[in-house]
């Protein structure tokens, strides 16, 4: 019996579509799409998957209506859709990331905090017996930022492309919109104001829990993707450093790298004889530390005397087990109860 | 519902029914427009959007009270009208429900109009004491006094943001940190004295656009700065916020603690400690123990348009009445003078966790067997006594090979001998107009 492919939608388009493709690649499931006016493409190395072509928005959409099972796309379009038949199953892919914000026009040099934006759309109530409007893409995000701000005397202007010139043309007073460096919102003479982020996203993987319930006999290439983009965020997350340390015997070698790595127990470590022209010279040590550790690292073992630092990036670290593969799991248990 | 919710709600019913009150129909759907401006932040962020199709967005109601102004504005009424009403209402719940919408049981009571506003906070609040009670439950009540709080805090000159602040975060008055906080995220344009106001000048200079001008910006520079510089009013309003979170829970001792505080206050302030003073006492008129009334200065509501006496009713172990005086709320949806009012509501699902092993309170109609040879005499026995305030219910053809019995409750009675029916009609008839 030939068995249905589980279907991924991806962004074919805009901001996320090229660095998914990238992603994947690094997770060693390339994207095959025969032509990029063709909507459908697959996995190579990795059957049973059917890949869906569609724009960011539409992605999320396609997942809840249950024609993709699975879907990669903006946390952001995730949050404001508030749909629940989306699961994000890992809202941190790691790429994408831009922050949804609150910006106004530079000129109101008096409003730097929400609380002072509080302050005007009372004041536009009681001096222009009106609202203040905000231009947005993003209604729900929107109107539960601003409530849980306490601000309630606005409204909202939605709009579909260059909401940062909704000021300038006078449709709008305000924005909330997603930058990633703020230079359009800068070049358009608005400013990002202080507690005004609305939501921090990134890429990520979304699923319609009920479709792959009923799919659930055939999710074996879905295990082994989500191991893949498991293992691939885990090892863009960790260097391999060696080092070493010309001294006379072990236990020495052992007090200097007591002092490069306090929690030296935790780590998994290899400390193996240094030989040149046959005889021993010292001791090379192999471990692995995350990224954000690195430079310090290298400093202490500068101080301890370590030579031939070297630095290794691991393409995938495979841990005992894929948290996005257990949540899942997790969530197709609770649905078969329900 | 299941039928010890309709038990409950019967209850209630009847309790608020022998007050005199008249019962209304509200709306299900309502425009959103009648909830943003009033409603506090916990319901504005789960109010349930309808995709009406229409211009005017709408909502399924998040309760009762603003629909029940809406209605009274509508009738032009110049009079005290006491209603109450009773059906669902519905919550944004993402976390525990499928359709992501919490739906509530409750009954909501409203007196809506001009009287005296100790007199009727007090009415109001004991019948929903009674109410709760005839459930079973036995019921604590916690007073709080926004109208009050509130004009203590305008007296300090504290600016309109910043009282806002204090109002809506009133649940926090265990500390006065998060007031620190407000001021320092609103002044930090103004680090540098005088500066700010000069470099805001300046920057006025760049592109400007939309309708705030730049004497708009100037004047709330000017304002930010004022509001950071007073000490001494940021130091008298963190004070007067202690004293408030320090009130004891005894109303008599708490009402004495608030006579030293307003003694320096506006007179405003004065008048409204008699009132809420005269309604702890109205309260104890009511059948009230003192034991069970409470001050809980911490009160914290979910909407902003009360104006006075705020209050709850709790079991020992969760709040089943949350309610308030809202003055100010017909004002706001159109009306050209202000219309006193106050109201609760009440969760019949809650209560009846609360009731739960604890019927001897609940409605229990008195069951009737009909069958086809006794129909007539059956049906003239449950009339009367309906018209003598018994709830009767008649069981079609209930074990009709029964012999005669009334069971030991009384609750259900069995006969398929017109004869006897009769003579049951003829005992009652007798006592009719007697206590029993």
């Amino acid at each position: 019996m030939v068995k249905t492919p589980i279907r991924l939608a991806l962004p074919s388009k805009g901001a996320l579509a090229e660095p998914t493709n990238t992603f994947l690649e690094r997770c060693r499931f390339p994207i095959v799409r025969p032509n990029s006016r063709q909507y459908t493409g697959y996995l190579k190395d990795l059957d049973g998957v059917e890949l869906l072509f569609q724009r960011v928005r539409d992605v999320a959409q396609q997942v809840s209506i249950g024609t993709a099972a699975l879907g990669i796309t903006g946390l952001d379009v995730v949050q404001e859709l508030a749909d629940p038949k989306i699961c994000v199953v890992n809202d941190r892919l790691g790429y994408g990331h831009c922050r949804l914000v609150v910006a106004v026009p530079k000129s109101w040099v008096d409003v730097d905090t929400m609380l002072d934006l509080a302050d005007v759309a009372l004041e536009f109530r009681q001096k222009h017996e009106r609202s203040i409007r905000i231009a947005t893409t993003y209604p729900s995000l929107t109107r539960r930022f601003f409530l849980a701000n306490n601000i309630r005397h606005f409204s909202i202007v939605q709009s579909e492309g260059a909401v940062e010139a909704a000021p300038a043309i006078g449709f709008a007073d305000m924005v909330v919109d997603l930058t990633q460096s703020g230079s359009t919102l800068r070049e358009n003479a608005l400013k990002v104001i202080g507690k005004g982020t609305v939501l921090e996203s990134q890429a990520c993987l979304i699923a319609n829990i009920s479709v792959l319930e009923k799919l659930k006999d055939e999710l074996r290439p879905i295990q082994y993707l989500f191991e893949g983009i498991d293992a691939s965020l885990a090892g863009s997350g960790y260097r391999q450093i060696s080092a070493s340390f010309l001294v006379e015997d072990r236990e020495t070698a052992r007090s200097h790298l007591d002092n490069v790595l306090p929690n030296l127990h935790q780590i998994d470590l290899t400390l193996s004889p240094l030989y040149q022209s046959g005889a021993e010279i010292g001791y090379r040590a192999v471990f692995f530390l995350p990224s954000s550790h690195l430079m310090a690292t290298i400093a202490r073992l500068r101080e301890q005397n370590a030579v031939n630092i070297l630095l290794h990036s691991p393409e995938a670290v495979f841990g005992e087990s894929s948290p996005t593969w257990e949540k899942l799991s997790t969530l197709l248990e609770q649905e078969k109860n329900c | 519902m299941t039928i010890v919710h309709i038990n409950h709600r019967e209850s209630i019913l009847n309790t608020i029914a022998a007050y005199g009150y008249i019962y209304i129909d509200l709306p299900i759907f309502e425009q959103a427009a009648l909830y943003l401006d009033h409603a506090g932040d916990s319901i504005l962020r789960s109010l349930v959007d309808i995709q009406s199709g229409g211009r005017i967005p709408m909502v399924l109601r998040p309760e009762f009270t603003a629909g029940a102004v809406k209605r009274y504005l509508t009738m032009g009424n110049l009079e005290t009208s006491r209603w109450y009403c009773a059906g669902p209402v519905f919550r944004i719940d993402g976390t525990n429900s499928p359709t992501g919408v919490l739906t509530n049981e409750k009954i909501g009571l409203e007196i809506i109009g001009p009287g005296n506003t100790a007199w009727l906070d007090a009415e109001a609040i004991a019948i929903a004491y009674w109410a709760v009670h005839s459930c079973g439950v036995t019921p604590i009540v916690h007073l709080a006094h926004v109208g009050l709080l509130r004009k203590l805090i305008e007296g300090t000159e504290l600016d309109r943001l910043l009282i806002d602040i204090v109002m809506t975060r009133r649940q926090d008055f265990s500390t006065t940190n998060w007031l620190l906080d407000a001021i320092d995220d609103l002044s930090g344009g103004c680090r540098s004295e005088g500066e700010s106001v000069v470099f805001g000048t300046n920057a006025l200079v760049e592109q400007s656009f939309g309708e705030r001008t730049s004497t708009d910006v100037h004047d709330r520079l000017t304002r930010k700065q004022r509001m950071r510089d007073n000490d001494s009013v940021l130091r008298d309003t963190i004070t007067l916020l202690d004293r408030w979170a320090g009130l004891p829970s005894d109303p008599t001792v708490a009402i004495s603690t608030l006579r030293e505080v307003v003694r320096a206050r506006p007179h405003e302030c004065t008048e409204l400690l008699d009132q809420w003073e005269n309604t702890i006492d109205l309260l104890h008129a009511y059948g009230i123990p003192m034991a069970h009334i409470k001050i809980a200065p911490d009160l914290a509501q979910n909407w902003n348009y009360y104006s006075g006496l705020v209050f709850q009713i709790s079991s020992s172990s969760s709040v089943l009445v949350n309610g308030g005086r809202y003055d100010g709320l017909a004002r706001s949806l159109g009306s050209t003078k202000p219309v006193p009012a106050t109201g609760w509501d009440i969760d019949i699902t809650e209560i009846a966790d609360q009731a739960s092993g604890n019927s001897a309170a609940i409605y229990q109609p008195v069951r009737l067997a009909t069958s086809p040879n006794v129909m007539n005499a059956v049906t003239q026995l449950a009339n009367l006594l309906r018209v003598n305030g018994i709830f009767a219910r008649l069981v079609p053809e209930l074990d009709t090979d029964a012999d005669i019995y009334i069971d030991a409750s009384g609750n259900t009675w069995v006969s398929n001998t017109e004869p006897v029916i009769r003579s049951w009609i003829e005992i009652i008839e007798m006592f009719v107009g007697q206590d029993n």
